[in-house]
This record gives C-alpha cells, sequence and structure tokens, in this order.
C-alpha cells in the first residue's frame, strides 16, 4: 500500500471522494480527505526532518532525501507546492547561489540550522579572505564529518559567496577572494 | 489617533524619494488624503518592538511589513498580511496602482534610500564607498562609477559621494543607469533585484515613470519569490487594481514601528501600497 504522500498527484482524479487544494496556482489532488491530510502531514514533516539533518539542500537533494524518508518515489510537483507553502510561512529560507556558470540556482535552509548556515558562511568568508584561495572539500573538512552530501553542502557555501560576490571561482573545486576589491577603496 | 504598524525597513513615500523608515527623522510623508490626492504630513514613527518580515507584492508594488498591517484594497476593503499570507490567496486580492503618481511629488531627492538598499547588496562597504556584484558585466557603468571585473564578474565601486551627487543632479538619468548596471539580465529583458533590496527596484519604477515608460513586476512564484523582477512596458499604468501577486514570510525578524497621525482620512504610501490606520 503506497503511503499518503505518495499518493498525491498534481493530475486532477476522479471519485466522489477525490479532494483538491490549490497551492499558488498548483493543484494538489488526494484521493481522499484522509489520505490528503496525512500526505501534506507526511510531507511536511520529511522536509523539516531533511533541511534539519543538512545546512543546505538543493530540490534534487531535497527529492532524494524525502524519497528516502518516506520510502517511496514523490511527486516533484507536490514536493515544489509543498516546499512552496513551507517558503511561504516563513519555515524554509530559499538562499540565492550561482554556478560557475553565472547561472543563479536556489537551495534550501531550515530555520532550526539557518543561524548556523550564515554563521559559517560568516566563517567561510574570513577565511577566504585570510588565505585568498579555498577548496570546497576544505570547508567540508572544516564544518562537516565526511559523511555522503557534505561536499555538496560545503560547495553550496562558496556558490552563495560567489552570488554575493565576496568568492570568484576558480574552478568547480576552489574559489578565490575577489583581489582587487580593497584596492577598489581608495 | 489612526495608526498602523510596519516594519522600520518598510519604505514610505516622501517628497526625497522613497525612504526606510529608519531613515526619517523628523519624518514627513505622501499620505493620500480624502480627495485621493497626494499630500506631505508630519507623522509619527514610534518603535514598538519586533516581527517576521512579511513581503506582499503586486505587479504595481513590492515590499516588506509587519503581519499585523493592514492594506487597502481597490473595493475599499482592508486585509491583515499574516492572515493574508496563512490563507495563501493573494491573487483574489486587488490593490491599487499607486507609483507612477508619485515619482511627479519628488522634489529634494536624497540618497539615502538608495544607500540603504546598496548596503544591503554590498560585499564590501565602508561609510564612503561600497563594492556592488553586477547580475552581468554587459551593461554600461554610470558616469563616475567604477567597476572592477574579477573572474567574468563585474563589480561596481559606489562612492557615497557620487551617489549624492549624482541623484541631486539628475536622479531619474542615475538611477535608471545605476539599475542596468546592476541587475540587467540581457537574456531575459529585465533587472532582476533581491527581494531583500527592493527598495532599488521602487526607485527604479519610480524613474522609469517619471521619464514616461511603464513597468510591471514579476515574482519567482505566488508563494514565495526571493527576486523582484522589472519588466519594462510600453505604457505607463495611469493607476487602477490590480490583484495582488505574492505575499509570504521570511524566517527572519525586524524591527516594528507605528505609525501615529492626526486625520483619519490620510492613508500613508507603504512600498507602494496604501496602508489603512485603525
Amino acid at each position: 500500500m503506497a503511503s499518503s504522500a505518495a499518493q498525491l498527484t498534481c493530475s486532477a482524479l476522479n471519485g466522489d471522494q477525490a479532494v483538491c487544494e490549490n497551492f499558488g496556482g498548483l493543484r494538489i489532488w488526494a484521493p481522499n480527505d484522509v489520505v490528503y491530510r496525512e500526505g501534506l502531514e507526511e510531507l511536511k514533516i520529511g522536509i523539516e526532518t531533511a533541511l534539519d539533518e543538512h545546512s543546505s539542500l538543493d530540490k534534487a537533494g531535497l527529492l532524494f532525501m524525502l524519497g528516502e524518508l518516506i520510502g517511496e518515489r514523490i511527486d516533484k510537483n507536490v514536493v515544489g507546492a509543498i516546499l512552496g507553502a513551507e517558503l511561504r510561512c516563513g519555515r524554509v529560507e530559499e538562499v540565492l547561489c550561482a554556478s560557475l556558470s553565472n547561472k543563479v540556482f536556489r537551495i534550501y535552509v531550515g530555520v532550526s540550522v539557518r543561524e548556523r548556515f550564515h554563521d559559517r558562511i560568516r566563517a567561510s568568508t574570513e577565511l577566504l579572505r585570510a588565505k585568498r584561495h579555498i577548496k570546497v572539500s576544505e570547508l567540508r573538512d572544516l564544518f562537516f564529518t565526511q559523511a555522503p552530501g557534505t561536499w555538496t553542502q560545503a560547495s553550496h557555501l562558496l556558490a552563495h559567496m560567489v552570488f554575493h560576490g565576496t568568492a570568484v571561482y576558480v574552478d568547480k573545486y576552489k574559489a578565490a577572494w575577489p583581489t582587487g576589491l580593497e584596492n577598489a577603496f581608495r | 489617533m489612526p495608526s498602523v504598524e510596519v516594519l522600520a525597513a518598510s519604505c514610505v513615500a516622501t517628497r526625497s524619494g522613497w525612504q526606510p523608515l529608519v531613515a526619517l527623522v523628523p519624518p514627513n510623508l505622501l499620505v493620500l488624503d480624502r480627495f485621493g490626492t497626494l499630500v506631505d504630513v508630519p507623522i509619527e514613527v514610534q518603535q514598538v518592538g519586533v516581527d517576521t518580515i512579511t513581503f506582499l507584492g503586486s505587479r504595481a508594488a513590492f515590499g516588506p511589513f509587519a503581519p499585523e498591517t493592514r492594506v487597502l484594497e481597490s473595493d475599499g476593503g482592508t486585509c491583515r498580511l499574516g492572515a493574508l499570507v496563512d490563507a495563501g490567496d493573494v491573487r483574489d486580492h486587488n490593490y491599487e496602482a499607486t507609483i507612477s503618481g508619485v515619482a511627479r511629488e519628488f522634489r529634494n531627492v536624497s540618497d539615502y534610500g538608495l544607500w540603504h538598499g546598496l548596503r544591503w547588496l554590498a560585499c564590501a562597504s565602508t561609510e564612503e564607498e561600497l563594492v556592488v556584484r553586477c547580475v552581468e558585466s554587459s551593461a554600461p557603468v554610470p558616469r563616475r562609477v567604477r567597476s572592477v571585473d574579477r573572474a567574468g564578474i563585474r563589480y561596481l565601486v559606489i562612492p557615497r559621494a557620487t551617489l549624492a551627487d549624482s541623484v541631486r543632479a539628475d536622479w531619474c538619468s542615475f538611477v535608471l543607469e545605476l539599475g542596468r548596471a546592476l541587475f540587467m539580465r540581457e537574456h531575459d529583458d529585465r533587472l532582476e533585484i533581491p527581494a531583500m533590496a527592493f527598495v532599488l527596484g521602487l526607485w527604479y519604477v519610480s524613474a522609469l515613470s517619471a521619464t514616461g515608460t511603464g513597468f510591471r513586476f514579476a515574482y519567482d512564484t505566488i508563494q514565495h519569490s526571493s527576486y523582484l523582477f522589472v519588466h519594462h512596458t510600453a505604457d505607463v499604468a495611469a493607476g487602477g487594481a490590480v490583484p495582488g501577486s505574492t505575499a509570504f514570510r521570511r524566517p527572519l525578524t525586524e524591527k516594528v514601528v507605528r505609525l501615529n497621525w492626526t486625520d483619519p482620512s490620510w492613508n500613508p504610501l507603504v512600498n507602494g501600497f496604501i496602508v489603512v490606520g485603525s
């Protein structure tokens, strides 16, 4: 029997008991009210748990973690709608990052770890200012264990610094302090 | 005495342009009077605590409020923003567009609101200068502003004195040049302004309106937006009702201030929306 979360869908359902709710223009359907309420709760708790256990996750990482936690594949549009509701209510923070090709991407930080995330950004910025170059693996060793996924979380710290302008990419694995900015001040 | 709670970071329309409330000492605001005319009046500002930052956006206005802020709807009703976010039905509410009319009332324009917004974005700053990373490096750099290119990224070095002089000389031209240089994404033909730097968006579209160009704000989603996108349009909207586009809380708190005023028929303009006293 599929979990309630896995039964939620963005495709219209037939049936007398089918229910739907609007999430920012996207309708989530469930076969009945009980499945709807249980599924919603499972996903909210799943998102909260996944973000509590990680410094940050991108959407693909969050989908993977939800799949692991719930034990089934969840419709990515449903996850997007519920994540949107969590963002709307201020229970999750979206953080902007820059990729190596200067494309913006977004990561998600849970409220319970938000302060720690921003402390790490401040510490990483100071470290980069002092060292001039820093590798993602150095940040991983400094802030995280060797568990799977921690390199990606460390790379998010650098990606946010690049977005903000306090770092520039050397390559995918390394960033540099944007030298010359201090000299910009006359 | 009517009063309304807003954030200290909320921006109000004044004769000197869009200014965050923290900057106003003593505060004179542009309010709509009983005839719908903008008038410059003194308002008392009182600090009352802290609360969650709550954003409201439409095609014509955007900015942060307190959850208790009440905004006037175009049918004469009001909505409390905290309740609006909880209900998640922002598109069912309509608001008056005001910004195009406000820019005409700017007289002795001050750089404080712009400096305040730029400081939020700056990757390095002193009291005299700041450095801001540009979205792209293709737009022309405004006169008297220096650029530094590093690893394909452009930074603008903006001295406070240059900002003040340029705004005093011709605020419209300078704000338009600066906005394009910092935020223009050529491929999408729009400006991408981080939501917390919303004040720069208010200044930019006011300058557009003052020079006869229209604008439209857009957002990531109805439920949340990290950006305020600005699109240029051919027509300048004279006003009228526009539906809400986004309403959400951010997991951050900010100082709340209470605006008190004397005449019950006045309605202050905050972040381009008309707020209502109680």
